[in-house]
């Protein structure tokens, strides 16, 4: 182990997956999150495991990342997943005539694809809208949002890397214009408290932003939060997707008893400031039940919103056009070393991420430590707090 | 919008004792506890701690106490629970701070039952594996919240007690294996303080937010050793590791036992039958007392009967009828629960008994003022 340390800001699945890269890399870690590890962005997705063909037209970029994460994380992380694939549904004309286009996308990224009669579809899925045109098979999955990340930490935790929850940046500490540490507040204890280290990670998410103003510097980050809607039932086996550009309530992923709805997407300036407004509710309910017509009487469990850490322009305005890939900032370029910001991604993507981020990190520290995160079994999530 | 005061626990490591802090927070029809927490953290004090994650009951995480009930908060509308709503961490746990406590205990002894996270079973009716796919799969119910161990009142004073949530892992090993072994789940349930300490109170089935249903679970392990298969020789007492001392210290003790505010009616029975038992002793040594001053002479007798006749120890009759009814019928549902007959209807089964509890008690009744007023 080499006596580098290296602080992140932040317990979602980015810094979770870094803290897990870094420390197989040698490097000390501290990660610091002001509430449970995964309490933001990250527990409050889906439970989609990505294939990439939500954004095989229009996104590539992103979704080629999300189909070799896909095959990674069954690797890595056995167990984790309910293996139940994914269906684009076509439902009407319309939605017929946007196939060859996602066909090719999907070839172009290299998403598998399997396409399938009405008939075929409707005996696997027999709640689906019997007007479907046809539907094709990818591989999709569901995870569980909290399970998946606190695998990475439990591992992290396990090789020596130290998980500070409850511990709330405040600040951080400056050797000149050098970031050299973080300052904040142990909220288990109610003190505050300083880590010295030679290299500070923001992997604050939507809060990115908010961390990066206290070293002046600016990240273009756009907190683009989502309506998701759980209602009882597993209406489906696999998840069911809309054959269309990505859009509203165009996704139903199974999770555990429960059916997930999701999403919309408009764009906040405060990431702690989430509405879930009632017509988004009820969007939700219409786009899912055109679908699963069942969807349209099946009972809520809960309605919440999650922010996106979107990369892009503050001008953005729904948040749909800007691109599901990630970013990483090293604000060495403004003029602060010792300092570097992930912004961007998805769950799917976090190890890939954590890989590009790590990758910065030990060129900035001088070390050479490649990076092992695509072949190491994870622990069991249990593992992270037992 | 309503205004709701929330009443708070609050401790932090080093306080010398908890106490509790209002807030006033406005909620409108779907607002949930948790909702409420978040923007009394964000508005009026951000040292408040808690745990949350995925919103929508299926992490588990945001586990704890509303007005004495443990719910998950993300699921709890505020709006149903008042003007004053009181908000604690779970109980029977080892507490961090504020609402958060340390799921360490839960963990070590849940992970034990070798429960796999994905099940194999068929989701929906009619519908077929997708190609590729070599069976249909899915997540487990039990969302690992430790609401259960908070509820029971056999957690709270036995701290080797294998509780509610482990043992509900243990039992869907033995339905559905998947690679573990289902004998040595069973081996490890069948011990002292396995399966065989539960007292049937059914609070862990009534609080839990995902119809795992461990008390069923429990005895339907009963059941399956009384009946089954030998059980292989019993591993060397993995179970019996005491937890770590915080969790016992962290325990409810003996005050769960006789104290049922909010429970559900398993919970009422659990601690009327220890009511009524103690009650039972109580009333046996005084008899005997009282039979020792018959033995004095026939002055003595004519007395008794003089006192015996008054209507406050016909009242005192009834009562210990009552108590004998209630002790013996409770008693004949926790034998049959206990060994795995009518688990999963237990409620109607105790509703059943305590009919002909009412039956027996009116004639019993009746019974005993015609002999008083016959004579």
């Amino acid at each position: 182990m080499s006596a580098y340390h290296v602080v992140i800001i932040g317990g979602g699945a980015t810094g979770a997956a870094l803290a897990h890269d870094l420390t197989l890399r040698g490097v000390q870690v501290t990660l610091v999150e002001r509430g449970e590890v995964t309490s933001g962005t990250t527990g409050r997705h889906h439970g989609l495991l990505h294939s990439g063909a939500r954004y095989a037209v229009k996104d590539p970029e992103s979704a080629r990342e999300c189909i070799q994460e896909n095959t990674i994380l069954r690797r890595i992380a056995p167990g984790s997943f309910e293996l139940n694939d994914g269906l684009f549904v076509a439902i009407t004309d319309e939605d017929l005539a946007y196939y060859d286009d996602f066909m090719e996308g999907c070839a172009a990224t290299g998403i598998p694809t399997r396409t399938l009669s009405r008939e075929e579809a409707l005996r696997l899925e027999p709640n689906l809208n019997p007007d479907l045109k046809l539907a094709v098979q990818v591989p999709d999955g569901t995870m569980d949002a909290m399970r998946l990340p606190l695998r990475f930490l439990a591992t992290a935790k396990h090789n020596g890397a130290r998980i500070l929850p409850f511990h709330r940046v405040t600040g951080l500490r400056f050797h000149g214009r050098t970031v050299v540490g973080v300052q904040g507040r142990d909220l288990v204890r109610n003190r505050d408290f300083t880590l010295d280290a030679d290299l500070v990670v923001n992997a604050a998410g939507p809060w990115a932003e908010q961390i990066a103003r206290m070293a002046d510097v600016d990240v273009p980050v756009v907190p683009s939060p989502g309506v998701l809607v759980a209602v009882y039932g597993r209406w489906t086996n696999m998840v069911i997707n809309r054959l269309h550009r990505a859009g509203d309530g165009d996704i139903v992923v199974p999770q555990r008893t429960l059916s997930v709805i999701g999403t919309s997407s408009w764009v906040v300036d405060d990431p702690d400031h989430l509405d879930v407004p009632e017509e988004h509710i009820r969007l939700m309910y219409e786009k899912g039940a055109e679908m699963i017509p069942a969807l349209a009487h099946a009972p809520m469990r809960a309605a919440w919103a999650a922010a996106r850490p979107l990369v892009g322009s503050r001008q953005a305005q729904s948040g749909r056009e800007l691109s599901r890939t990630f970013k990483v900032f090293d604000h060495a370029e403004e003029g602060v070393e010792g300092f570097v910001t992930i912004v961007g991604g998805k769950a799917t993507t976090a190890r890939a991420m954590a890989e590009v981020t790590a990758d910065l990190v030990v060129r900035k520290l001088g070390l050479d430590a490649p990076c092992r995160t695509r072949e190491v079994v994870l622990l069991p999530h249990t593992a992270y707090y037992a | 919008m309503s205004t709701v005061t929330l009443r708070v626990f609050r401790f932090k490591q080093g306080d010398a004792a908890p106490h509790y802090d209002t807030f006033t927070v406005t909620a409108g029809p779907r607002t949930t506890v948790l909702e409420a927490l978040q923007a009394v953290r964000r508005d009026q004090d951000p040292s408040l701690i808690l745990r949350h994650s995925c919103h929508h009951a299926s992490c588990g995480t945001c586990g704890m106490r509303v007005n004495g009930h443990e719910v998950l908060a993300c699921v709890t509308p505020l709006a149903d629970l008042g003007p004053v709503v009181t908000v604690e961490p779970l109980q029977n746990a080892p507490l961090v701070a504020d609402l958060v406590v340390d799921m360490h205990p839960f963990y070590a002894t849940f992970t034990q039952a070798g429960m796999p996270l994905v099940r194999t079973s068929d989701n929906l009716a009619g519908s077929h594996p997708a190609p590729g796919i070599e069976t249909l799969t899915r997540f487990e119910n039990c969302l690992e919240c430790g609401l259960c161990l908070s509820a029971c009142p056999v957690v709270a004073t036995d701290p080797l007690y294998l509780g509610p949530a482990a043992m509900a892992a243990a039992w869907r090993v033995v339905q559905e294996p998947r690679g573990a072994d289902p004998a040595q789940a069973l081996a490890w349930v069948d011990q002292e303080h396995g399966c065989w300490r539960c007292h049937l109170a059914f609070e862990c089935s009534t609080v839990c937010p995902n119809d795992v249903q461990p008390g069923q679970a429990i005895a339907a392990l009963r059941q399956r050793l009384v009946q089954g298969e030998p059980a292989p020789p019993r591993p060397r007492p993995a179970a019996a590791e005491p937890a770590p001392s915080p969790a016992r210290a962290a325990r409810r003790g003996l005050r769960a036992w006789f104290d049922p505010r909010g429970r559900d009616v398993g919970y009422w029975a659990f601690v009327l039958h220890r009511v009524t038992g103690l009650a039972l002793v109580f009333y046996l040594v005084l008899h005997l007392w009282v039979l020792r001053l018959l033995a004095r002479g026939p002055q003595a007798w004519d007395d008794f009967i003089a006192l015996a006749r008054s209507p406050l120890f016909l009242a005192l009759d009834g009562v210990l009828l009552f108590g004998i009814l209630f002790h013996g019928l409770n008693g004949l549902r926790v034998a049959l629960v206990g060994l795995g007959r009518g688990a999963a209807r237990h409620k109607a089964l105790f509703w059943a008994l305590m009919a002909v509890l009412v039956v027996a008690l009116l004639v019993g009744v009746a019974a005993l003022v015609a002999v008083v007023h016959g004579a």
